[in-house]
């Protein structure tokens, strides 16, 4: 849904002085239970990710040929997978590049659909009809096929999977923006800015973005949780990341080929951590859209 | 209506357009042209050479968008050579059996979030329309691809209740259609829980802002049973966007399958798609791709036209 952001001034001056209310937006964010609950799932999921490995210094790589296929137990906490690998050391090593690739295409994605956006709604007239018919165009073929089609054609390291999945999922980020801008640009300020002779550039980047960027902060959170389930389902199918790091989705793609044997340790896992991934950022993108959101805010 | 019909269609020709002149942008960007396209693994400098002289892949771009359309138009999406089938035919096998999941997907989703957003509306703020909304709220995250191999690992495996995977039993010669319904539960369960979770939020927000209106206020004060209000006067007024909702999920709804359709293994259009991509086998690729846009386009097009006529307040 698309999510109106009145101008920063005016966020201000529409709240009363004597409200208790905190007023900086992470403090509304805390404010919120499920923004709380968003936020410490998250900060669990990096800490445990990152941090991680720095305290269970197993590696993830070591094959124990005669452990295989082992449910948990002390040495070998998730258990180990069907070459002997600690599923433990696995997960959170697969954790960095399913959370960092998440984050990198998310943020890719997001310029490109700003920009684009931006230009869509500033420009007008009939630029604004080709770009969004462009967009309609994009809208109508479902975003995984296309992935998996250049996937097939290019064998992309992370770096270039980052670019490939930017290039595929920006259009909803721009229909977003655009309607903003074109929402923006007939108020007074922008009247005034370009009435003392403003360039064009400095109105669009300067002016519009700075008022755009409460909507594109909740959509950048929304775009992370996204990305995390294509690349997930990208690599799940066989495709997207390449091998021999882990990730979530790959790992779960090899826990199939066991489901006989009833190794839920294998199937679990991995699934779980994707759904916290993605539920927590979902909780956390509306918890951040209704701390922006002013209406929502005075109604309490 | 005729002419809004008519209207409408035209419409939707410039995206449909669109949409072949991206699957030709797409063949032309596959590392070595279109001619490897066709060869595949096989491409050499010297056969693509060739290929590019004897198909006039040397002329200019535009000319070759031409006859690519036109071709296209008369139903040659090119030849598979992993299949050595023409990609139609191959096509034209398996995407009844991929419509046949979609399409019972839907209706099965349909019904079911009707009853829960109902429900949820009916008895708003409840502990039973939060505990609802949580266990939608954890839907709407799960990833299809774990929701097909949790179900595949409890009700084949463990439970030995419906087959795994595929869409008729190998060691039966004649499956029957009670064979092929059995084979469809468990894709179609897990297509139907990845679409639930938007269908009936949006049906429970829409029941709730129909509730408060005058005439549903007027059915209670008539004296009218609660349940005739509920359904008789509320519902079918908050069932119209449900139509355009489906229209617009079309995407989703492809997109699920195909990764469903490989974890069953069940031989649809997903996994031809799936299979076509581990082989390089271009055609199949822009094939599909063209025709998935094609029927999503087609899709909201015949969402939008059952819209108007089931909506007797517009009038064109």
């Amino acid at each position: 849904m698309a999510v109106t952001s009145p101008p920063a001034a005016e966020l201000k001056a529409t709240r009363p002085r004597s409200e208790s209310r905190a007023s900086s937006p992470f403090a509304r964010i805390w404010q919120q239970g499920l923004g709380r609950a968003g936020l410490l799932i998250v900060g669990l999921l990096i800490l445990f990710c990152f941090v991680g490995p720095m305290i269970y210094t197993q590696d993830p790589y070591a094959m124990h040929l005669i452990a295989i296929l082992q449910p948990p137990s002390p040495a070998f906490p998730l258990g180990t997978n069907n070459l002997g690998r600690n599923m433990l050391a696995r997960l959170m090593l697969g954790g960095q590049t399913s959370l960092e690739v998440g984050v990198a295409s998310a943020v890719a994605a997001m310029v490109v659909g700003v920009v684009y956006g931006m230009i869509s709604g500033f420009a007008g007239g009939w630029v604004d009809v080709v770009m969004m018919r462009i967009i309609d165009v994009l809208r109508s073929v479902p975003t995984l096929f296309i992935l998996i089609f250049l996937d097939s054609a290019f064998r992309p390291s992370a770096l270039l999977l980052i670019i490939l999945i930017a290039l595929t999922s920006w259009h909803g980020v721009s229909r977003l923006v655009r309607a903003e801008i074109l929402s923006l640009k007939e108020m007074p300020f922008i009247e005034a800015a370009r009435t003392i002779g403003m360039s064009r550039t400095r109105i669009l980047f300067v002016h519009l973005l700075r008022n755009v960027m409460a909507t594109l902060v909740v959509a950048a959170t929304f775009m992370v949780g996204d990305a995390v389930l294509i690349i997930a389902g990208l690599s799940f199918l066989g495709l997207g990341l390449p091998p021999p790091a882990p990730n979530w989705g790959a790992m779960l793609a090899n826990s199939m080929a066991y489901l006989p044997q009833n190794s839920w340790w294998l199937i679990y896992p991995p699934g779980i951590a994707i759904l916290a991934t993605v539920l927590s950022i979902n909780f956390l993108g509306d918890a951040i859209r209704k701390a922006f959101d002013a209406r929502l805010n005075t109604r309490g | 209506m005729a002419r809004y019909t008519v209207q409408r269609i035209l419409q939707s020709v410039p995206t449909m357009l669109g949409i072949t002149m991206l699957s030709f942008l797409l063949m032309h960007i596959v590392p070595g042209g279109p001619a490897s396209v066709m060869l595949g693994d096989k491409a050499t400098p010297q056969l693509i050479a060739q290929i590019n002289r004897s198909l006039g892949l040397d002329r200019p771009l535009y000319i070759q968008y031409g006859v690519w359309l036109l071709q296209l138009i008369q139903g040659n999406l090119g030849y598979a050579y992993s299949y050595h089938q023409s990609v139609m035919s191959l096509i034209g096998l398996n995407l009844p059996r991929t419509l046949v999941l979609v399409v019972t997907a839907i209706v099965i989703s349909h019904l079911l979030a009707i009853v829960i957003g109902v429900f949820q509306a009916a008895r708003k703020e409840s502990r039973l329309d939060h505990g609802i909304t949580v266990v939608i709220y954890f839907l709407y995250a799960m990833p299809t691809f774990w929701l097909g191999v949790i179900l595949i690992s409890i009700f084949a495996v463990s439970l030995n209740w419906l087959p795994s995977g595929g869409i008729s039993n190998p060691l039966n010669p004649n499956p029957g259609f009670f064979s092929f319904v059995q084979h469809l539960i468990l894709p179609a369960a897990c297509l139907v829980l990845g679409t639930i979770p938007g269908w009936s939020r949006y049906l429970r927000s829409s029941m709730i802002e129909t509730m408060v209106q005058d005439y549903v206020r007027t059915a209670h004060a008539k004296g009218l049973r609660k349940s005739t209000v509920l359904f008789r006067h509320a519902l079918r007024n908050s069932l119209l966007p449900l139509v355009t909702l489906a229209g617009l999920s079309l995407p989703g709804l492809f997109s699920g399958a195909l990764i469903i359709e490989t974890i069953f293994n069940y031989p649809g259009m997903g996994l031809l798609f799936w299979t076509a991509a581990q082989n390089r086998d271009y055609p199949i690729l822009l094939g599909i791709v063209t025709l998935v846009g094609i029927l999503t386009i087609v899709g909201n097009l015949l969402a939008d036209l059952v819209y108007g006529w089931l909506d007797p307040r517009i009038k064109y």
